[in-house]
């Protein structure tokens, strides 16, 4: 059985990777000039990456950077390291491999990383962010800016929420120029805000791709792919041109009926450390995600939302608040999921805990339990998105296998579509 | 002469040793050692290492001026003088031995232990394994029993590895079943049982750096007979790692010596 | 007389950590439309429950009183107990006296428990409140705002309003509330063989269960007998504990710590009743004043952002304050929060030349062995020569 045969490698992955190696070269000519270029870190969810166009910055992801490391398999040191100087077995590795790896001047792609002109956190709904940010700042001496923005309690954002959100960024504006000593470019930012609105539209395209079967695209492992450039470019016409000829090339891609057994929705982050083996364990059964959550942590997009050019403020504040899976509640995740399996049509749903992130674990067994119920085929497996320590590639081998086999049975035996029970009422509704 | 008693009561092994000293510039004299199995009765099992101590010193109950216990069954002794933790009777143990502080690494039954020895023989830092299982004696003990041999054979076996095999596992469970896949895709007994060592020894390393304290490194506790494990740590710490004669008794050299001390002081 | 006064800590030990709730349910009884509202830990503006005429009630988990049934599939292996618990207690029907049930943003578990919970228990109403991570001034705002829409919802649910002078008056009993609290820590830095850590404990945590005018008589008849106590001080090491903000640490374990020759002269185990050092101005606008003393005024504490610097120096003055000799960071298993902050504290700890142990616990251990040993060797390595 050919492992190769469903992961298809066009040129949009080589315009990735370049974009990729394009962006780490810029930070490391900011490492250099620091002045000339000015830095944002901030976190992947909810980015406001178009705000930092009105100033030219180039934004900083310590998610990517860990993440990067645990693909090359070089997340054990720094997290050792983190440990030794008192961080716990169990904090969130993302961390510990982000501060080990700077103490240990380890960079993803073997450039430089500079000191951010300002730690902007933009906790979206991760706790476990702020500490992060406090700790980055602490040690790299950066200035800190924690935008705050509040958790979504009910269906939309109420109009207190907004307005708290619209002053924050107001006052990043303002930070950001003291520390730039430039002055905001509005204009810019308004432009950025349609750019991303337009890379958002071509990106719910091919999000909507993978509801044709078979689907031509992996919207879990072929979507992480697509990640750098929708966190990175969206707001910039590169970002626009990368996703045109995704959407273009995806639509054309030639797939046959046989490549596709089962569908799959996904949720919680990948096994970084054993990306590879983890996305062969699905190959070998001609296994395609056809949804997964964690590809809307930048953003909900596939649902409808678009950056505003006209309300830019109000748009990147409406993104924060409530276009993002990690600011939204768990239920909102059911219905998220519930939606994905009836309009994405899938098979069953695999639940993936990582033991780095509660906000996105802790409950998951409450979600299967509730899938379950509804007669969903659902997996559940541990294992950590940086740790390589904690996944046991045999036993998750096994319990993949297992899974498939009973959904492989359930479809001989004719009982594939189990009617998808109706939710049971909540007062939310998400979509 | 003074002469006081340690007693180490562990969790497999109790230790008792009696030591003597004829004035307060005179040498430390170890004058008798016992060691039984720790069952259940710890109180008994107590008695009975001391006694086979106190036979041979040739010395009777009553010549023992003061008793230290240590160890988990410390406050089980009910003709103990007074109780100190297992971690400052290695630290003053291990400190006796080599007349100077620095770091010690103890890895009993039950509990691995990285400890910082002050120059004075007092507790700097310590770390305490977690309670999972996966780092200490009961499971080489384990694997041992899975794998078909005894405990003593382990270090001598392991020696003899070619190609080890890691185990990368934190948990003892998972630990398992990857000592399970290897036993099943054919790898050698020697080659399992030295990737147990170096996985016990990357995280003995771990702790080690933990308490930030220079090599050279007291290897002590009932691991530290398997010359396997020995080998592994000086090879992947790249450190020193010295074993003492008769490395499970150091905590009750060390309670004897604190309890000689008690001892000298009240007088 | 003294007898009398170590008696007087066993109902309120019980109290404290009563998994039925009996005095929440024995209040309610008490008038027809009485309502009752948990909150998770670590704080909750009780000043506005108070003043709907409801009762707010501080619950902290189960202890080791509760085996898990569901929690542990529902939650998964790395979450910490009380979470656990707490979704426990709702299965088994425990919570079932309190009409709404109120979280905050501490942290990553404790905000999906609320949603878990919400769609386990239908029947009862959740708010989950935001505070701020934020001191922007534009944070005081927001928080006004976020009291107005809570207060909204419990008036709905009590069928009263909430007026600005039933407001003035909540916060004049919590003002006197945490004025006692903070007398009874005074005198636990002053005299710790006065009044044990778990007495301390018991009589606090257990306001959280009662109604705040009770719970201030009872501290005011026992503090001057408590002052009048005998016994001498005792050789040993002045302890400042912290992490242990909201899963709360087994009494034995509180115990042991006593018995290897530790004085705790200052804790975290209940910040909820002393949450700001200084009382809350009644004027002008109450609700107003609840926002921005929040913002601006509050303890630091590991579940709120504060910059790595002010956060260091809340823990110094805490130590400074106390006179303590040493910190032991007494942490929950899968604390994250805590975790974090450890590494932060534990380097302004070492640079203040001060020892620190560290020490991890869960609710329901019940074997301290381990946790005795390494607490009795710090103790040993300071006290012997």
């Amino acid at each position: 059985m050919s492992v190769q045969a469903t992961e298809y490698r066009g040129s949009i992955h080589q315009q990735q990777k370049e974009l990729m190696l394009q962006w780490y070269a810029a930070l490391d000519r900011a490492a250099g000039n620091a002045a000339e270029q000015p830095v944002v870190s901030m976190m992947v969810s909810g980015n406001c990456v178009e705000l930092l166009e009105g100033f030219g910055a180039v934004p900083l992801y310590p998610e990517v950077n860990a993440l990067q490391l645990a693909i090359r398999h070089q997340s054990l040191d720094p997290i050792l390291l983190a440990e030794e100087l008192g961080y716990a077995a169990d904090n969130c590795a993302y961390v510990k491999a982000d501060i080990g790896a700077y103490l240990k001047g380890i960079t993803p792609a073997g450039g430089r990383l500079p000191k951010p002109t300002l730690v902007l956190c933009n906790f979206v709904g991760c706790n476990t962010y702020l500490k992060w940010f406090e700790h980055t700042a602490d040690l790299t001496g950066a200035p800190l800016y924690v935008l705050d923005v509040p958790f979504l309690r009910s269906e939309e954002p109420g109009e207190a929420d907004i307005a708290y959100v619209v002053r924050q960024l107001k006052e990043v504006v303002a930070r950001l120029e003291s520390l730039t000593g430039r002055k905001f470019d509005y204009d810019r930012f308004q432009q950025a805000t349609a750019y991303s609105a337009e890379s958002e539209g071509l990106w719910s395209g091919i999000k909507h791709l993978a509801q044709r079967s078979p689907s031509p695209f992996d919207a879990y492992f072929d979507a992480i792919t697509l990640m750098g450039p929708l966190y990175v470019y969206r707001a910039r016409s590169e970002g626009v041109q990368f996703f045109r000829d995704a959407l273009r090339e995806l639509e054309q891609k030639p797939v046959s009926a046989e490549d596709e057994k089962f569908r799959l929705v996904v949720e919680g982050p990948p096994p970084y450390p054993y990306f590879r083996a983890f996305r062969d364990m699905f190959a070998r059964w001609k296994a395609c995600a056809v949804a997964s959550t964690y590809s809307t942590v930048g953003g909900l997009w596939e649902f409808g939302f678009r950056h505003d050019p006209e309300k830019p403020f109000e748009s990147v504040a409406r993104h924060m608040l409530a276009q993002n899976v990690t600011n939204r509640n768990y239920l909102q995740r059911y219905e998220q999921i519930g939606h994905y399996l009836r309009a994405w049509d899938a098979d069953g749903l695999i639940i993936h805990f990582v033991k780095s992130c509660r906000l996105f674990s802790a409950g998951q067994g409450d979600m299967r339990e509730y899938f379950s119920r509804m007669g969903v085929p659902t997996l559940y497996i541990e294992s950590d998105l940086e740790d390589p320590r904690y996944f046991s590639e045999a036993q998750t081998r096994n319990r993949l296998d297992a899974f498939f086999e009973s959904l492989e049975h359930m479809k001989r035996t004719g009982a594939r579509r189990m009617p998808l029970a109706a939710p049971q009422p909540s007062p939310l509704r998400v979509l | 002469m003074l002469v006081a008693a340690g007693i180490d009561c562990g969790t497999g092994f109790t230790k008792a040793l009696v030591v003597g000293r004829s004035g307060p510039e005179a040498p430390l004299r170890v004058l008798g050692k016992g060691r039984v199995r720790s069952g259940v009765q710890v109180d008994e099992a107590a008695q009975s290492a001391l006694e086979i101590a106190l036979g041979q010193a040739g010395l009777d109950r009553e010549a023992v001026d003061y008793i230290a216990c240590t160890g988990f069954g410390r406050y089980n002794v009910s003709f103990r003088d007074v109780a100190i933790t297992e971690i400052t009777a290695a630290a003053r143990g291990a400190f006796t031995i080599r007349n100077q502080g620095g770091p010690v690494l103890d890895i009993g039954s039950q509990c691995t232990r990285a400890i910082a020895v002050t120059s004075a023989g007092k507790v700097q830092a310590f770390k305490s394994n977690d309670k999972c299982a996966a780092g200490s004696g009961t499971f080489i003990a384990r694997a041992a029993k899975y794998l078909g041999i005894t405990v003593e054979e382990v270090g001598e076996l392991s020696l003899g590895a070619r190609n080890p095999q890691p185990i990368s596992s934190i948990c003892a469970v998972l630990a398992e079943s990857e000592i399970i896949n290897h036993v099943s895709a054919g790898v050698s007994v020697e080659d399992i049982l030295r990737g147990i060592h170096q996985s016990l020894a990357d995280r003995a390393g771990a702790m080690l750096r933990k308490v930030r304290s220079e090599s050279p490194v007291l290897f002590i506790g009932g691991v530290a007979k398997q010359r396997g494990m020995t080998e592994e740590l000086r090879r992947r710490l790249g450190v020193e790692v010295e074993v003492p004669h008769d490395c499970d008794f150091v905590c009750a050299l060390g309670a004897a010596v604190l309890a000689l001390r008690r001892l000298a002081a009240r007088n | 007389m003294a007898e009398c006064l170590e008696q007087s800590f066993e109902p309120l030990t019980e109290l404290a950590q009563d998994i039925e709730f009996a005095s929440v349910r024995r209040w309610k009884q008490g008038a027809p439309h009485r309502k009752a509202v948990a909150f998770f830990p670590v704080y909750a503006p009780m000043e506005i429950i108070h003043a709907a005429g409801m009762l707010p009630v501080g619950i902290a988990g189960a202890g080791d009183r509760l085996d898990l049934q569901h929690a542990d599939s529902r939650f998964g292996s790395f979450i910490c107990s009380i979470v656990k618990t707490t979704f426990e207690l709702g299965i088994t029907g425990k919570l079932e006296p309190f009409d709404a049930l109120l979280f905050s943003t501490i942290c990553d578990s404790a905000r999906n428990l609320c949603f878990v919970m919400k769609r386990n228990f239908p029947g009862q109403h959740f708010e989950f409140l935001h505070l701020p991570h934020s001191t922007s001034e534009s944070s005081i705002e927001f928080l006004a705002a976020e009291y107005r829409r809570l207060m909204g919802e419990l008036q709905r649910i009590a069928g009263v309003e909430i007026t600005a002078g039933a407001l003035r008056n909540s916060i004049a009993m919590f003002n006197r509330q945490r004025e006692l609290a903070g007398e009874i820590y005074t005198l636990r830095a002053e005299a710790p063989h006065l009044l044990r850590a778990t007495e301390s404990y018991a009589l606090l945590r257990a306001g959280l269960r009662m109604p705040v005018e009770e719970h201030i008589a009872i501290l005011e008849e026992m503090l001057p007998k408590i002052r009048a106590r005998g016994g001498k001080k005792r050789d040993a090491i002045r302890v400042v504990i912290e992490g242990s903000f909201c899963e709360q640490p087994p009494l034995p374990l509180i115990r042991v710590l006593e018995a290897a020759g530790c004085d705790v002269v200052d804790d975290d185990f209940t910040l909820a009743q002393r949450w700001f050092s200084e009382p809350l101005p009644l004027e002008p606008d109450p609700v107003q004043t609840l926002a921005e003393r929040y913002v601006r005024c509050a303890t630091y504490s590991s579940v709120r952002h504060f910059p790595a610097a002010a956060r260091c120096r809340g823990l110094e003055q805490r130590i400074r304050r106390s006179r303590a000799d040493a910190v032991i960071f007494l942490i929950a298993k899968f604390c994250e929060p805590a975790y974090f902050d450890y590494v932060l504290f534990k380097k302004a700890v070492d640079q203040l030349g001060l020892p620190s142990l560290q020490l991890e616990f869960e609710e329901k251990l019940f074997t301290f062995d381990r946790l005795q040993t390494e607490i009795e060797t710090f103790v040993e390595s300071l006290i012997f020569d």
